[in-house]
């Protein structure tokens, strides 16, 4: 309630006392040596407390959960144009400003790398000592070139999408400072307390157990957040002034230092027979990470898995590299990979449907993935399937059987309609790769229940979905739940808030914790009522003996473990179920499960203009049961019309290194005017190894937007499209340059 | 005379590059820790790792018990 009445308070908002501000020196190239470095004159400016560079780093200059190459303050090198050289304290944010500018550094700017298929070739300049290739992994199942030979019909399209901005409404920030006991302790929000903890740990040359991490509440994150991103530079000025230190990233400053959507170029060559079986795919994929590695492995792997799509596919061939460039740094982003390779095999299926006159619908039902089926990388399927369900469902909406009377309502006679359906899978969690999760409940004097669970709420719903799992694992009102969440000294680590996996993972944990609680309370109550514990049971807050009237409330117990001094806590942790083995060549294929869904999308073509509008959108999502009806929806439609910008409008403009549309101005990101009518019809298979029967929700909703918006554009136009976002400059140079003039 | 404790250890990913094995059985004297164990191996990146129980991360400090499994894991992130 406090979000929507504007009372809640972000890290943005707080002030403490004797607090000072910073602000980061960034580099001016997007690709330079550094000679030297002065801060003489910015130490100079009045109001200045501090001013730190490399030197100042006590432990490892650098961060990266995956690969720590990036230095938290530049020593010899810069490598694109946020990379940070210096930061500064100072008394009032315009002191610290001004201090920034006058950071003098001497560069010797080298060539820019900003096309990664140029930094690919051998004699390309080198973006770090190793070369340019982050990256690069193969994976084939079968035998493509043969099942190529034995197709009907082959289809190879080179397909590009953008570099899309997280665009949260609080950019990157926090306040750093040092407790009483000389802990530091940041208010910053992210994805997660335990990783911040790990990384400023790593950087400072202390241990995890020095750092307290607050992450939440955080102003939007969508994987932007997962990374370092202010928190090693308060902690280092909060050791260094012994004072609270503010910062907070210009809108600007985001928009060119902070994470961004991985470009991709998709080279898909899918194969079928004659009645629409899928044969064989075939697979490039070009990533541009960057000018460091952030999450790019992990995006490459998921984008590999996620190029067969939710379809039978028993011929595949992946070539992926991921790419190190001079154009910022990519990393997370909703989606993870998956809406670059879905825009690519769907508009591939398209066109096989259309040259083999099959329906488009059809054709994905003949395909999809049923429960219990091997996948396309060898693995037999182990959780809940529902893409067909999806997809049937699909078939029914109201959108698509009467298609063709919406096509012709057009809103003027230039105007042309399409529609379009495409499908959507994405594993939720980190697949192969070992996870877990712990939850701790602990019961207050009054008989409530604080729970500890340490995945941020960054706006997915997990602090509700916790409540509500709570409750009814604990037999109380959701009223009695409080959530302590995302804060290092309060909560045991339930893993990050990313990879569709807050609920699954902090859900089980609380279902793994709230057992060993109810046997505390038994016993309790068992003695203090004189039965047996197998005699009692439990509903609404109380214990009833089943044998008499006798009952005693959770407050009743709660008052007497704590006058007895007994411990009131209980833990448990989760460890999230995983193939043992990945597929080889990749980092975690296969998940245990995955999210399916199936969209259609209406569009409206202005043809003298170029530009596009969606005017009804469906998602029919399979992500297992719903524990909150109200903030699935709302997670679904979010996820599409954040899809919206990256299928229409959303690309970071990067010539030559240096970003050209850093703020709101020339970054345009879908309004509450581009918001189309939305359907979200869930399928609620029932998964078993989520909590009450739930999958992961947060990422499936923006994975088909590109895709069923660029092919609903064909389907009005006549043209395809090649490249996300499909702007009107593109839109317009497709109809009337490429395509037919209307 | 104390028997000690069996446990069992797996690593995962880039800790493991050290090892001949990602699979460990160690034998650790009565009271070890967390911070025992990782200095009975020799493990790449000890300071960044996390060590894993039933769910639960460990701290340094943390008593090992017999009959334990515990996993030995980068901190991972992503989607």
């Amino acid at each position: 309630m406090g979000k929507v009445t504007g009372e809640a308070k972000f890290f943005s908002d707080l002030e403490m006392p004797n607090m000072l501000w910073a602000k980061v020196a960034r580099s001016k190239y997007p690709h330079a040596l550094i000679k030297k470095i002065d801060t003489s004159r910015a130490e100079a400016v009045p109001g200045v407390v501090a001013v730190l560079t490399h030197k100042d780093v006590p432990g490892l200059n650098a961060f990266g959960i995956l690969v720590p190459d990036q230095p938290a303050l530049c020593s010899d090198k810069v490598r694109y144009m946020g990379d940070a050289i210096a930061v500064v304290a100072a008394e009032t944010k315009e002191a610290a400003e001004r201090a920034a500018l006058l950071v003098e550094v001497e560069y010797e700017p080298l060539p820019v790398v900003s096309d990664p298929v140029e930094a690919l070739k051998p004699d390309a300049p080198k973006v770090h000592e190793k070369g340019n290739v982050l990256r690069h992994a193969n994976v084939r199942v079968g035998d493509v070139e043969k099942a190529f030979k034995e197709a009907a019909i082959i289809v190879e399209k080179t397909y590009r999408t953008g570099r899309q901005m997280h665009m949260f409404l609080e950019t990157e920030a926090g306040v750093g400072m040092l407790d009483d006991e000389g802990k530091i302790v940041l208010y910053v929000g992210g994805q997660s307390p335990y990783r911040d903890q790990l990384q400023v740990s790593r950087a400072l040359g202390i241990q995890p157990e020095q750092i307290r991490v607050i992450s939440t509440p955080v102003g939007g994150a969508f994987g932007g957040k997962e990374e370092n991103t202010v928190q090693i530079h308060l902690a280092l000025l909060a050791v260094k002034t012994k004072r609270p230190v503010k910062m907070i990233w210009t809108r600007e400053e985001s928009g060119v230092a902070g994470m961004k959507r991985h470009p991709m170029i998709v080279t898909t060559k899918t194969a079928a027979t004659s009645d629409g079986r899928l044969l064989a795919n075939k697979v490039r994929i070009i990533a541009d990470t960057g000018a460091y590695a952030s999450l790019g492995p992990t995006v490459l792997d998921v984008a590999i898995e996620n190029s067969c799509g939710p379809y039978r596919i028993p011929n595949i061939d992946i070539d992926a590299y991921s790419v190190y460039t001079n154009n910022g740094v990519s990393g997370a982003f909703r989606g993870f990979g998956a809406p670059q390779v879905n825009f690519a095999l769907e508009t591939n299926i398209d066109i096989i449907a259309e040259k083999l006159g099959i329906d488009r619908l059809e054709i994905r039902k003949k395909n999809a993935l049923r429960e219990g089926d091997v996948g396309p990388f060898g693995y037999k399927l182990l959780g809940s399937v529902g893409i067909y369900e999806t997809l049937e469902k699909a078939e029914k909406c109201d959108l698509w059987r009467n298609r063709e009377q919406y096509k012709l309502q057009t809103s003027a006679p230039w105007c042309k309609r399409g529609v379009a359906i495409t499908t959507a899978v994405k594993g939720f969690g980190f697949g192969a790769l070992p996870d877990f999760a712990a939850a701790s409940i602990q019961i207050t004097p009054t008989g409530k229940f604080v729970v500890g669970a340490s995945c941020p709420e960054i706006g997915q719903g997990a602090t509700t979905a916790y409540s509500q799992i709570a409750a009814e694992a604990l037999h109380c009102k959701v009223d009695d739940i409080i959530i302590a969440s995302a804060d290092s000294q309060l909560a045991p680590d339930t893993g990050t808030s990313s990879a569709s996996m807050a609920l699954v993972r902090g859900g089980n944990a609380i279902l793994a914790a709230a057992p060993k609680m109810i046997q505390l309370l038994v016993t309790t109550a068992a003695k203090a009522l004189g039965e047996t514990e197998d005699s009692l049971t439990i509903e609404d807050s109380r214990i009833l003996s089943k044998n008499s009237r006798k009952s005693v409330t959770f407050a009743e117990i709660a008052e007497q473990l704590h006058r007895a001094g007994v411990e009131t806590k209980v833990i448990a942790g989760y460890n999230v179920p995983r193939v043992e083995k990945p597929v080889e060549g990749s980092l975690e294929i296969p998940h245990w499960s995955y999210m399916y869904a199936s969209a259609v999308a209406l569009v409206e073509v202005n043809t003298l203009t170029g530009a596009t509008k969606v005017l009804k959108f469906y998602l029919s999502p399979d992500s297992g049961r719903m524990i909150n009806p109200q903030s699935y929806t709302g997670q679904c439609e979010g996820a599409i019309v954040q899809g919206l910008g990256f299928a229409l409008t959303e690309d970071t403009q990067i010539d030559d290194g240096m970003v050209k549309t850093n703020n709101f101005t020339t970054y345009i990101i879908p309004t509450i005017s581009d918001i189309p009518e939305i359907q979200v019809d869930p399928v609620e298979t029932y998964e078993k190894i989520g909590p009450f029967g739930a999958k992961g929700l947060g990422e499936i909703g923006i994975i088909p937007v590109g895709s069923v918006v660029a092919n609903a554009i064909y389907d009005a136009i006549g043209t395809r499209i090649y490249t996300l976002p499909a702007t009107p400059e593109r839109v317009y140079r497709a109809l009337h340059v490429e395509g037919k003039a209307w | 005379m104390s028997k000690g404790v069996r446990v069992k250890v797996k690593i995962f990913a880039a800790p493991a590059l050290a090892l001949e094995s990602r699979e460990l059985t160690l034998e650790l004297n009565d009271n070890a820790t967390t911070e025992d164990l990782l200095n009975s191996i020799s493990l790449k990146e000890r300071n960044y790792v996390y060590i894993v129980r039933e769910g639960i991360r460990l701290n340094p400090s943390s008593k090992l018990n017999d009959g334990d499994e515990v996993l030995i894991i980068p901190p991972i992130a992503g989607g």
